[in-house]
């Protein structure tokens, strides 16, 4: 078990530096170092100078963006090696700077409160004892994954592509918890709260609120297990929420209470803190002011590219598999396009293995560049509502949302 | 590993019937065990000179790197983060460091950039 949530093992570390980029006809490398053998790494943006880090427990190596409270960003070559995204590889984000670094699972307890008809303080045990154990295949996305890439940029944490992750969540429905306690009728959300804290006292705790209907319908988890495994403590130890289809700020760690509320959470967090413009995509022009704010909330499809990157090369006449990743948002994925000539034309790639809507859904196709210089290509995700990535970047002041269609620039030797 | 001490303990999931359409079934129980890590101290600081001492209060919540790793931003633009460090956050910042701080964060903002 230590073994499994320590640091990389010297061949998994030599693994990833060769089999990155690689196993396709006709590749000729590329110019940026490979994660593993370096101390650092250059992200595709001003100011993108990264130390790479295995200084973090039961992480290996990550990108580091902030040492306390940990922001730590998955390298993207992690992507191309399936759907799920290793415990030890997750990415990790925490606001505030007090994380219990010791854990009794047996001591734990989760409460339940506010408007219901009984209080409830739920060890482990009755959690995944006295309630349905489900799992679920889902995307955990950081509401500002990619904010480096905004134009013009926008101040906050500054990750480029890698803060997200695909894992089997197993754990509870929050339904069957709130069933338990009996919800009344006068409830409006519901409030989740971690065991994080400040270490200002007027610094406020971390809580995001549900509206009561979305708590209750079924798919909302509180997840006790990772892909198998329990969780790494910075991705939430011993319980998270899980919120498929839905942004990461609500999926609160370290998750042990939860507040059943009579009116609309006014808390920072939800009143003041991760607002989208209510505009298609939260989409609005630097510097538009007089729209509408709401909490941030469904997620976009979105689709990348995960064996080839911006700068690789490759030969004419020679055929190039393509791999990546998609995922549809607040929905499974219908359609992966991919296009070999800058958008120009579209193809239809192909689909892996479905391991339900709100996963990663790994996609290939075939690629031959026919004329030696520089060719274009672009991967675009529609999802089964037919919301398809745009092809121009949308903007938002908090740097939110980013979904555009990704291209990548590739030498054709 | 030696920082991080697993401590066993009897809770297992015993395995019961899945039904979510999506979910693989899995049988194996899962154990969960108590955690004891050591998180890395996070002492990134800030780079000398005037205001230094100001920023020191950062300090207090968060280390300095994700302040140096910001793209270039305009004086007005970290007078804007820095009150809200003041009012969302109760950063210990007065108003007579306010001014301080603004010229060291839009001078060291504008050093660290790299292309």
């Amino acid at each position: 078990m230590s073994n499994e949530l320590g640091p990389m093992s010297s061949s998994r570390r030599r693994f990833l530096q060769t089999a990155g980029l690689f196993g396709s006809v006709g590749l000729l490398g590329t110019g940026t170092a490979l994660a593993g053998s370096a101390t650092s790494i250059r992200l595709p943006f001003a100011n993108g100078d990264r130390d790479l880090t295995n200084e973090f427990p039961q992480k290996g190596q990550m990108i580091l963006l902030r040492g306390r409270p940990p922001l730590l960003e998955t390298p993207f070559d992690v992507f191309d090696h399936g759907v799920f995204t290793p415990n030890n590889r997750f990415y990790v984000r925490w606001h505030l700077a007090s994380i219990p670094t010791d854990v009794d699972a047996a001591a734990f307890r989760l409460n339940v409160h506010g408007q219901v008809g009984k209080n409830l303080s739920l060890s482990l045990h009755q959690l995944m004892t006295e309630f349905e154990p489900v799992e679920l295949a889902a995307v955990n996305q950081c509401s500002g994954n990619s904010r480096g890439h905004f134009n013009p940029r926008v101040p906050g944490g500054q990750w480029d592509n890698g803060a997200m992750g695909c894992a089997r969540w197993t754990g509870v429905r929050l339904k069957d918890v709130l069933d338990r306690a009996g919800v009344n009728a006068g409830a409006v959300q519901v409030r989740f709260n971690g065991l994080d804290s400040g270490l200002i006292p007027a610094t406020p705790d971390f809580m995001k609120s549900l509206d009561i209907e979305h708590a209750r319908d079924g798919e909302v988890l509180i997840a006790y297990g990772m892909d198998g495994e329990q969780l790494p403590l910075l991705n939430g130890f011993p319980t998270r929420l899980v919120v498929p289809g839905w942004y990461a700020t609500y999926w609160v760690k370290m998750l042990n209470d939860i507040e059943v509320l009579d009116k609309t959470d006014d808390n920072y967090w939800m009143a003041k803190a991760y607002l989208i413009p209510d505009t298609p995509h939260a989409d609005v022009a630097p510097g538009q002011s007089g729209f509408k704010s709401v909490p941030i909330n469904r997620m976009l499809p979105r689709s990348f590219f995960t064996n080839l990157r911006d700068g690789s090369r490759v030969l004419a006449g020679h055929a190039v598999s393509l791999r990546g990743i998609a995922f549809g948002g607040d929905t499974g994925v219908a359609k992966v396009l991919w296009s070999g000539d800058g958008g120009a034309h579209w193809q239809e790639a192909k689909l892996e293995q479905d391991f339900g809507k709100y996963s990663f859904r790994r996609w290939n196709a075939q690629y031959t560049p026919r004329t030696k210089g520089e060719d274009v290509l672009m991967v675009k995700a529609i999802n089964s509502n037919g919301v398809e990535q745009p092809m121009t970047p949308n903007w938002n002041a908090g740097g939110f949302m980013r979904n555009v269609v990704e291209s990548i620039k590739l030498t054709v030797g | 590993m030696n920082h991080v001490r697993m401590l066993c303990l009897a809770l297992v999931l015993l395995a019961l019937g899945m039904d979510m359409a999506s979910a693989q079934e899995r049988t194996a129980p899962m154990a969960i065990h108590s955690v004891s890590v050591q998180l890395p101290a996070g002492l990134a600081e800030f780079p000398p000179g005037p205001g230094v001492d100001v920023a020191g209060k950062c300090l207090i919540c968060h280390s300095a790197d994700m302040v140096l790793k910001q793209p270039l931003m305009s004086e007005a633009a970290w007078k804007g983060v820095i009150n809200k460090m003041r009012s969302a956050y109760g950063a210990p910042i007065t108003d007579d460091d306010v001014n301080v701080l603004t010229a060291y964060m839009a001078r060291i903002n504008a050093e660290q950039q790299t292309p």
